[in-house]
């Protein structure tokens, strides 16, 4: 009811006049108008440009930034570096192509790969790798030994298809061989003799004498058996 | 985009279209110019309101929303500035929107000099409408709300603004037949 208007009333309201806004009022308004949308507009293009110098900032950062992560967690388990290397070594051929958050996840894996190394690393790394847990019994070895060959063919087939990931992880494993006992060491050499492996065996012994230039060599079992 | 419904213009307003405000503003400007000016019956302090009116509706357009028409949405916006605009001369929408409070608007000496012209008596009716009923009739008659769209220009309910609209229109048609 009261939606409805009242003929009079809207008549003697419109005999009232129809005064308008200055126009200088109207144009004040308009410009400022157009101002805010001007505004607008070079505000989002330094918002998308800053947020692409960020990315890429951020991506060179983290490009400059791997080698400094990996010599923080060796020390304390020397074990647990060469695999976390073999895989930060893919993700930094891949680095480029990743989102800047993947940077930030990385660098907060770290730590957790000192603790908790993944599955498949654990698995790759058991057999190639008997310096964590020695076994009292030298003959124990020995039916290990197969494993233990096929470990390090494996790891010399990667270190050819990937070169350079051989630096990465030559390094830890001279630091490896450094704490290993030189009487375990010298089995190993004894294993790879019995597996055919002469090549990788003299190796191995160039550097056991290397490293212990005064320990006597038992240069019987050690010979080459031709 | 001259068809456009209003709340298509503000929302291409809103994504950066200068455009689709100069439209928005040819079809409202006269209408909300006229609301403020003869609710606050002085021409300097009504421009002021109006460009105030508008500079929020400028700045507020980021946060637009086609929830209602974007004519209750401007009216709410200019019902709110008026209420600053009283609150600040120290008058008190809710006393004046009393019906036993006496007219508050002091007729101009040459309306009351015209006082038998029909015209000059309903101009006077209007003048001396309670600010909330003048509101209400302004919003009603200048710039075509129903009883629900005023009350939600004016927050209130439709009952008050029902009601605040029946009283002055019954003022007015008083003014009108008073001859």
């Amino acid at each position: 009811m009261a939606d409805e208007r009242d003929p009079q009333i809207s008549q003697r309201y419109r005999e009232l006049g129809t005064q308008e806004p200055p126009p200088a009022l109207d144009r004040a308004i308009l410009a400022a108008a157009r101002r805010a949308t001007s505004r607008h507009r070079w505000y989002s293009s330094l918002a998308a440009a800053a947020v692409l110098i960020f990315a890429v900032a951020i991506v060179v950062q983290f490009e400059r930034q791997p080698p400094d992560q990996v010599p923080m967690s060796t020390p304390s388990t020397p074990v647990a570096a060469p695999p976390s290397e073999q895989q930060a070594a893919p993700q930094e051929r891949e680095a480029p192509t990743r989102s800047p958050a993947k940077p930030a996840q990385r660098r907060r894996a770290a730590p957790d790969v000192q603790f908790a190394p993944e599955p498949p690393a654990r698995t790759e790394r058991a057999p190639s790798a008997p310096a964590p847990a020695p076994t009292p019994d030298a003959n124990v070895a020995a039916p290990a030994a197969g494993a233990a060959a096929d470990a390090e063919r494996k790891r010399a087939d990667e270190m050819q298809a990937a070169p350079q990931l051989q630096r990465s992880r030559v390094m830890p494993r001279a630091a490896h061989l450094e704490e290993e006992p030189p009487e375990r060491w010298l089995e190993r050499i004894i294993e790879l003799r019995r597996a055919g492996r002469h090549e990788e065996a003299d190796k191995q012994l160039a550097a056991f004498r290397q490293h212990h230039p005064s320990y006597k060599v038992p240069e019987a079992a050690l010979r080459r058996e031709k | 985009m001259e068809g456009a419904p209003d709340e298509e213009l503000m929302l291409a307003y809103k994504a950066g279209n200068a455009g689709a405000f100069e439209t928005l503003y040819a079809r409202h400007r006269a209408r909300l110019y006229r609301f403020v000016l003869r609710a606050v019956k002085a021409r300097a302090v009504a421009e002021e309101l109006f460009q105030e009116i508008w500079m929020r509706v400028i700045e507020a357009r980021a946060r637009y929303a086609p929830q209602a028409r974007f004519t209750t949405w401007l009216y709410t916006i200019a019902h709110n500035h008026l209420v600053d605009h009283w609150r600040k001369r120290g008058l008190s929408l809710v006393a004046l929107d009393g019906e036993e409070l006496p007219a508050t608007g002091d007729p101009d000496p040459a309306d009351e000099a015209q006082a038998r012209e029909a015209l000059a008596r309903f101009a006077a009716a209007l003048d001396a409408l309670p600010a909330l009923q003048r509101e209400a009739f302004l919003l009603h008659e200048e710039s075509g709300l129903s009883v629900a769209e005023i009350a939600a220009a004016t927050g209130s309910n439709e009952e008050a603004a029902k009601s605040r609209l029946r009283y002055a229109m019954a003022k007015l048609k008083a003014a009108i037949n008073d001859g």
